[in-house]
């Protein structure tokens, strides 16, 4: 707040409520081209945020009524900045608290004691095409599959995936390998950090979310392209979210089952028909590329006689 | 003999637990004042009697009146509270009760909503989806 003025907050309003519209224009698309637009957005509510140090100044002249927005006072910033720091430190925390909770997980969970599990590991690591090993863990304080590690990555299934019918641990490891390709790891580490600094920005709160949701709506569409039927896939998607209801979520990592987007995925996968492919991604990335950099060089002035 | 966990204690000798822990130390009339709807004086002066006995609070005279304050530290009785409370919804897993308290509110999806989806699930299956 106080180390981002004013007009970058509105400006950051504006850039997601631009990417809210295009992504509406692009539902038909696979959830990658909306996936890496809010990438992009994100990424661009940072050069936004620093604009001032980043990117050259382009003045246009405001009414003098709008004089307020060049800036608080300097009484008023400190006491923005003490504010700010004490919300950042909140959500830092909740972050750091996060780590604790996956390095607990990871030192109690066990592997996986299925005679068809490395097989399983190897087949959805072929058909996600990784290359690199990943660990395969159960662990009873996770209710949903979850992936983290960005050097060394581990995927923790639930207790119940010692029961689960080879098809559904197989779409399952598919899925969370996905995420490991995609190094959607990274990426969340990355929101974490943007969503810690822009803790009071309810723009930058709704971007993440979307972020997310097309993270898991790629893995989902990609996990289809291999053959699985959609509804057999959501299938398995409900009974995993049934048994993980009495439980409670891992706080980080990337996951299959997320409870707040479920219902929209499932009902996107049933009720839609198959994204096109498209082939104005990389157009898309560079308007959108064009815009951030025009509303991070625009800066209002006051005219003074 | 040390106190057995506030859990055990019934509403009204709760309140009253609160009330001394927030004032530090307090007699009958200050814990009157506090209390929602307050019973009569004499009631509790027993009540504050009943849990000087059960190891809850001990007292002291401050000129004419009696003044209690708890036997144990607020400190200790917020990890006695957490831990009865770990072990009672938790399982006794603190990596559970703490992702529990990360958990956002408001996200999680109910038998009736996941019912609803499995429907969804099983007419798309009929038609071949």
């Amino acid at each position: 707040m106080s180390f981002v003025p004013a007009p970058a907050l509105l400006k950051i309003a504006l850039l997601v409520l631009g990417a809210l519209l295009a992504a509406a224009a692009l539902r038909r698309t696979p959830a990658e081209a909306r996936h890496d637009l809010w990438l992009l957005v994100v990424t661009g509510t940072v050069v936004l945020g620093l604009a001032g140090l980043l990117l050259p100044a382009v003045y246009f002249t405001v009414p003098g009524s709008w004089a307020p927005l060049a800036g608080p006072t300097r009484r008023g910033a400190e006491l923005i900045a003490l504010v700010w720091t004490a919300g950042a430190v909140v959500a830092g925390l909740r972050f750091v608290a996060g780590l604790v909770v996956l390095r607990r997980i990871r030192v109690h969970a066990t592997a996986l004691h299925r005679a068809d599990a490395p097989d399983a590991l190897a087949a959805a690591s072929r058909l996600a095409g990784l290359a690199r090993p990943v660990t395969l863990l159960v662990s009873t304080e996770v209710h949903v599959p979850v992936t983290w590690g960005v050097r060394r990555p581990v995927v923790a299934l639930p207790a119940a995936a010692a029961q689960w019918s080879a098809e559904r641990l197989r779409l399952v490891l598919l899925h969370e390998l996905l995420h490991v390709r995609r190094r959607d790891v990274l990426v969340e580490l990355f929101l974490e950090a943007v969503t810690i600094a822009f803790w009071f920005h309810p723009a930058v709160w709704l971007a993440a979310r979307q972020l997310r949701l097309e993270r898991e709506r790629a893995c989902d569409e990609a996990v289809l392209d291999t053959g699985a039927r959609a509804s057999d896939y959501c299938e398995h998607l409900v009974e995993i979210m049934r048994v993980a209801a009495r439980g409670s979520g891992v706080p980080v990592g990337a996951g299959m089952a997320v409870p707040s987007t479920l219902e929209f995925r499932i009902r996107a996968l049933l009720g839609e028909p198959r994204p096109r492919r498209f082939r104005l991604r990389g157009v898309v990335l560079v308007v959108c590329a064009v815009a951030i950099y025009g509303l991070g060089t625009l800066t209002p002035c006051v005219h003074s006689r | 003999m040390p106190p057995a966990g506030h859990e055990s204690l019934g509403r009204r000798e709760r309140q009253i637990m609160d009330v001394v822990y927030r004032l530090g130390r307090a007699a009958v009339a200050d814990v009157m004042r506090e209390l929602p709807d307050p019973p009569t004086y004499s009631a509790v002066r027993a009540m504050l009697r009943y849990l000087e006995r059960k190891g809850h609070l001990r007292h002291s005279r401050d000129g004419a009146r009696y003044v209690y304050e708890p036997t144990v530290s607020h400190g200790e009785a917020q990890r006695t509270a957490l831990r009865h409370l770990v072990r009672t919804f938790f399982r006794g897993s603190r990596p559970r009760a703490l992702a529990a308290l990360l958990d956002l509110p408001g996200k999680g999806l109910t038998d009736t909503d996941l019912d609803r989806l499995r429907e969804l699930v099983g007419r798309a299956q009929r038609e071949g989806r």
